[in-house]
């Protein structure tokens, strides 16, 4: 799980890398440069998941500032100038003065990290094709993996493209192979999937799809963050079994078959909070750091025991981890200092 | 921070597709600074009105999705704030598309008058052409830069009176802003094909520069002056097309 370490407060609403890329400063409580003392050969221009984890530990130690929203520290573009703004951050000053009540031409933007992108995916060959025949998958969706770890700025959009058209002109070559599901499977699953549907309209209970998305947002935020441990992971992972069993008893308003949005909302909120449970326990089993992954509580790497992916099944409601070997040709694992 | 309203009102009209009933629903919603008609919507959804219906994705003006009139204009939602709204604010659907449920309407025709633009370049149909490295100085760039940020959202389609009156023969402001933009692209090698396309029945000819379009763009692509241009362009193009032996194209 990917973080970008400046957000707008509140909103979430995204302030470009390119900010710091131009020359902006990253500014705590007591007015210094704090990336000085974490990342002090490439400051505001490091890697986001360091700096994510340097913004979160000022934070966390007291030298953040705060308001009604929440916790912060300041990115200042001041110094670049209104002309360079406006010709090359223009973006960043319309988002800041709507979405911000700060224009940054005057004053320094209240930013905190944000989660930003999914890695790990559904699992895909170099062509898009997952493990089930005929049905292919791309970009943030899938995962290759070409993106490892920690994925680069600026790949997603490109991710996109370059496997997005693959795995369409790969569909349309296997067109012609003879890969049937047959009409009495289709018709069961489709049995299988009406029931689902059906039992998630007629639920019964008290609980509401806002509270429970919102306490699983939190309790994200709080245990399985950039800075997890043991105890955070154990903590957070009873929390989202507690949201599951919870959330069978949401009952919808709307049992409407046209645009039903209140059902799409809850059919989501179940594939978030497996999908929750997903990260928490491949972080449990992930005893080491990795790239966006980092323990407080194992902060090296450890390539003898986890240099693997994890992969990940549902068999019976209950996920299953295997290990898959990593695929490296290139460029070999090597340690990483800036 | 005090403010100057505790609630603010907000009336929706409502269209229920199974029983095919039309209502306005009026909600009190906690008002704030930075509230947003977005805003509201969501706070009603996930607290009073669970079947309330509409689009969104982004929440920040750049996906297109969260159109509406609002207060008798074409607005994006998650870019209007109550607080420079007049109470009640009177939330309906965009005009002259289809109502599918409550705020959400079918805009597949003014999607499909986007594909009469042509909008592709032919070096994006011939992949077997792409043996050298396509360059586009900032300078060329700059002349494609305001027509490249419609968003999609079809805004322009919900003000523009024409349209309204009759779908049939007016590709419509987006369509034309989108063909000018390909037009302009130092990559373009269909103008031709383009031009054929905007001055056809179904083309640019009806628009009559009510200039509605570029009032209410969020992102300021001014469509209308688009469309001008391509009017005059289009007249250049028929009567040329007239006096020339055009040689057909081997693709």
């Amino acid at each position: 799980m990917q973080f970008h370490p400046t957000a707008l407060l509140k909103t979430g609403i995204l302030i470009t890398e390119g900010a710091r890329g131009e020359g902006g400063y990253l500014i705590n409580k007591n007015g210094e440069r704090f990336l000085k003392n974490y990342i002090p050969e490439k400051m505001e221009l490091g890697p986001r998941d360091i700096i994510t984890r340097a913004i979160l530990t000022e934070i966390r130690e007291g030298r953040g500032l705060g308001n009604k929203h929440g916790q912060y520290v300041e990115l200042d573009i001041r110094h670049l100038g209104e002309k360079t703004i406006n010709e090359k951050l223009p973006l960043v000053r319309e988002v800041a003065r709507e979405y911000g009540n700060v224009d940054p031409v005057y004053e320094p933007i209240p930013v905190a990290p944000a989660q930003h992108y999914t890695m790990g995916g559904v699992h895909t060959d170099i062509h898009g094709q997952t493990s089930l025949p005929c049905l292919y998958a791309a970009g943030e969706a899938a995962c290759v993996t070409i993106n490892g770890a920690n994925r680069l700025g600026s790949n997603s959009l490109s991710e996109c493209l370059v496997f997005g058209a693959e795995a369409g002109e790969s569909a349309v070559k296997n067109l012609n192979k003879k890969q049937h599901i047959s009409a009495d499977h289709a018709a069961s699953q489709l049995k299988d999937e009406e029931a689902l549907i059906n039992g998630l309209l007629q639920q019964q209970g008290k609980e509401k799809t806002a509270i429970i998305r919102e306490e699983m947002e939190q309790n994200m935020d709080d245990n399985a963050g950039p800075l997890r441990n043991e105890t955070s992971l154990q903590k957070g992972l009873e929390k989202i079994l507690e949201l599951q069993e919870r959330s069978s008893h949401i009952s919808l308003s709307d049992h409407g078959h046209v645009f039903n949005t209140e059902l799409i909302n809850l059919l989501e909120l179940g594939g978030m909070l497996k999908l929750s449970e997903t990260v928490i326990r491949s972080a449990i089993n992930r005893k080491e750091s990795r790239g966006a992954h980092s323990r407080t509580d194992y902060s090296k790497r450890d390539d003898e025991n986890f240099l693997h992916h994890q992969m990940v099944t549902l068999k019976n409601k209950a996920l299953h981890f295997t290990k898959q070997p990593v695929t490296i040709t290139k460029w070999q694992p090597a340690e990483r200092k800036y | 921070m005090p403010t100057k309203h505790e609630t603010v009102t907000i009336q929706i009209k409502r269209y229920e597709p199974e029983s095919e009933k039309s209502s306005t629903d009026t909600f009190e919603v906690p008002m704030s600074h930075d509230l947003t008609v977005l805003d509201a919507l969501n706070h009603i959804k996930d607290n009073e009105a669970g079947s309330l219906t509409y689009r969104w994705a982004c929440r920040m003006g750049i996906c297109g999705s969260c159109g509406a009139v609002v207060n008798g204009k074409p607005v994006l939602m998650c870019s209007t704030f109550c607080r420079d709204l007049k109470h009640p604010i009177i939330v309906e659907p965009m005009r002259n598309f289809p109502v599918v449920k409550d705020l959400v309407v079918d805009i597949d025709n003014a999607m499909d008058k986007l594909r009469q633009a042509l909008p592709y370049t032919s070096m994006m149909q011939n992949k077997a052409k792409l043996d050298h490295e396509l360059i586009q100085s900032p300078k060329q760039r700059e002349k494609i830069e305001q027509s490249s940020q419609c968003i999609k959202c079809m805004l322009c389609y919900s003000a523009c009176p024409v349209y309204g009156m009759d779908k049939d023969h007016f590709v419509g402001p987006a369509a034309g802003a989108l063909a000018k933009r390909y037009n302009d692209d130092n990559h373009d090698e269909m103008k031709e094909e383009r031009m054929d396309s905007m001055t056809a029945k179904d083309g640019v000819w009806n628009c009559s520069f009510v200039g509605e379009c570029s009032v209410v763009c969020p992102k300021k692509v001014d469509p209308a002056l688009a469309i001008q241009k391509l009017k005059v362009m289009g007249v250049l193009h028929v009567v040329k097309s007239a006096l020339t032996i055009r040689k057909k194209k081997k693709t």
